[in-house]
């Protein structure tokens, strides 16, 4: 899609601005903290507020201009918020049925997607007898079912459980893919960012200050001040190999980076985290928080740390109160963050060999990736 | 129970169903505008809608008298319409019936249309609904009890109208002389067990709508819950 917004938008005592022009990619990932500005700018796009100035163009159709406001319901968008508004007062199939009768896919397709994001037998039940998260998935297939000309969606997975949520995440990638949707992807998250979107907008203080493809934008240093110190980190593609169904866990193993230093490939290191088991043998990403990660000269022994990769420092930023280190480990950065105070003790320094340790439970729960 | 009675009791709940009839069609409309809008012009529309509330029904009849006179211009425009003038008449009757009931209808209306989740509404635009699927798929079943509401009011206020019959109606026989004109009828004679017949009737019939309004329906519209 050929997405370009130049929009300002000015309210009392808050002002944003959001510019960039966006060709060829087909999810474009959000990410910035909370109060950003990442709802607005998903709301002019819809057209729900009127109070922008400026340009939004996708593809060849103007939505806004300093003569045009296409109004929301000639948009043909589709969005799901995080509050994922149902009318309570209908159950779900006649939520549905409100899109499939204006819905362009085959009926056959709609009732596929049903099935697929699991929401079939919740047909008669009223928005007031699911889950939120459930609620969450039924807006979902509601937006999936409009095949809108551009999707947008704001933490549309936040009210969903771990397991769930790596389930519709795949979905939700196989039918953007399928039925050719341009989407917008809002989260906190930058597994779901990494794994769903090619693009990504970095939005700090209401305003884009990074457009680029997703990997840069996850390796660029602009983003640590665009995520909570607890999200903030890496994101290293996975492959689930095996479930040990005694405790619990999946044992997964990096998929390496091709190294330009070191020629051959290499096999990548092992991983245990907490995944469910139905996604034995899936490729995922797994999010590492950079505050998580404890360095070592030599692997830990006698701990319950359940992870310990080997790396070569690349690179020390140093920070005002922290020093940011990024260790090479199979062909990927892997962001750690350490005190200042614990880098005069190590003595870290580029080029060094070091051990990174994490307890299983701190990785944050991966997304699927194919 | 004298069939003029009778008569009249049937000729009030035609009164009563026709004026909430037309007024479940002006009455929504006009209470979407205003809760939709918040204007200046808005203010003044619902100052005269309101108007009905504080103003003697006789000064609303005296000037529906005048207006609907077929000695005045517009009485003589409503003439050419109607085919008959409209003082002393049903028509009449109904026109200055649906006026003096509308904040009845506005009103409640109005409370519980600008009470719908602006997020619903926005909604309703994203997925592009037809206006029919607006009204009477999402609007309507929202905010039912304050229809109920908006119908009970509207019928039992008719019911109880005096004031202004008396000023435009007058007391003609199956055509205006509905209930509570009898009721005064009666009284004028010193026919005081008519009167209680019809009084008492009238004194029930409002309990129980009122009782409906608020216990029920009023109650109703407060905890919209749908599980």
């Amino acid at each position: 899609m050929l997405l370009k917004i130049d929009i300002s938008v000015s309210r009392s005592n808050w002002q944003a601005r959001y510019t960039c022009e966006i060709s060829g990619a087909r999810v474009v990932g959000v990410i910035g903290r909370s109060g950003s500005g990442k709802s607005t700018l998903l709301r002019q796009l819809a057209g729900l507020d009127v109070d922008g100035q400026g340009d939004v163009q996708i593809n060849s159709t103007l939505w806004q201009s300093q003569t045009i406001h296409v109004p929301t319901a000639h948009r043909n968008v589709a969005m799901v918020q995080q509050d994922y508004l149902l009318f309570p007062h209908l159950s779900v199939q006649q939520n549905l049925a409100l899109v499939q009768k204006q819905s362009a896919l085959p009926i056959a397709d709609q009732n596929q997607i049903i099935d697929n994001m699991g929401i079939a037998s919740w047909l008669s039940l009223k928005p007031g007898q699911l889950s939120g998260g459930q609620q969450q998935r039924v807006a979902l297939v509601s937006a999936m079912l409009q095949k809108p000309r551009l999707l947008l969606l704001d933490e549309p997975l936040s009210a969903l459980d771990f397991k769930t949520r790596s389930q519709v995440l795949q979905q939700l990638k196989n039918y953007l893919d399928q039925y050719q949707v341009p989407a917008i992807y809002v989260s906190h998250h930058l597994d779901e960012i990494s794994s769903i979107a090619d693009h990504c907008l970095l939005i700090q203080n209401a305003e884009i200050v990074l457009s680029a493809p997703t990997h840069e934008v996850l390796d660029h240093p602009k983003l640590e001040q665009s995520v909570s110190a607890e999200q903030f980190g890496s994101v290293l593609p996975i492959q689930a190999i095996k479930f040990d169904h005694g405790d619990h866990i999946m044992q997964c193993q990096i998929i390496p980076l091709a190294d330009p230093e070191t020629s051959g490939t290499i096999e990548g290191q092992t991983i245990w985290a907490p995944i469910d088991a139905i996604l034995e043998n899936s490729q995922l990403h797994m999010q590492l928080p950079a505050k998580n990660i404890v360095l070592a000269h030599k692997p830990i022994e006698g701990s319950s740390f359940q992870n310990c990769l080997s790396g070569k420092i690349v690179r020390l930023v140093q920070e005002f109160d922290h020093v940011l280190v990024i260790v090479r480990v199979d062909g990927h950065d892997l962001k750690v963050i350490v005190s200042k105070r614990a880098q005069r003790q190590l003595e870290l320094s580029e080029q060094q060999l070091v051990y990174c340790h994490t307890k299983s439970v701190s990785l944050l729960t991966p997304a699927i990736a194919h | 129970m004298s069939s003029d009675d009778l008569s009249a009791i049937f000729l009030t709940l035609k009164l009563a169903s026709a004026t909430t009839i037309l007024l479940l069609i002006i009455g929504p409309l006009i209470a979407w505008k205003l809760a939709m809008n918040r204007g200046k012009l808005s203010y003044l529309v619902e100052a005269v809608v309101a108007l009905p509330l504080v103003l003697p029904p006789t000064v609303l009849g005296f000037y529906l008298l005048l207006l609907f006179s077929p000695n005045s211009g517009p009485g003589k425009f409503m003439m050419a319409i109607f085919g008959e003038p409209l003082v002393f008449s049903f028509k009449g009757l109904l026109i200055a019936s649906v006026i003096y009931s509308l904040p009845f209808v506005v009103q409640p209306l109005q409370a519980a249309f600008r009470s719908l989740d602006q997020r619903l509404l926005e909604n309703m635009d994203l997925l592009n609904l037809s206006v029919f699927d607006r009204i009477f798929t999402i609007i309507i079943p929202l905010t039912l009890p304050s229809f109920m509401v908006a119908i009970l009011l509207a019928f039992a206020h008719t019911v109880g109208e005096f004031g202004v019959v008396l000023m435009i109606g007058g007391n003609i026989p199956d055509e205006t002389r509905v209930l509570s004109i009898a009721l005064f009828d009666h009284v004028e004679s010193m026919n005081y067990e008519a009167a209680h017949e019809l009084a008492f009737g009238l004194l029930a019939f409002s309990l129980i709508t009122l009782f409906l309004v608020y216990g029920y329906f009023g109650k109703k519209s407060y905890q919209l819950r749908w599980t």
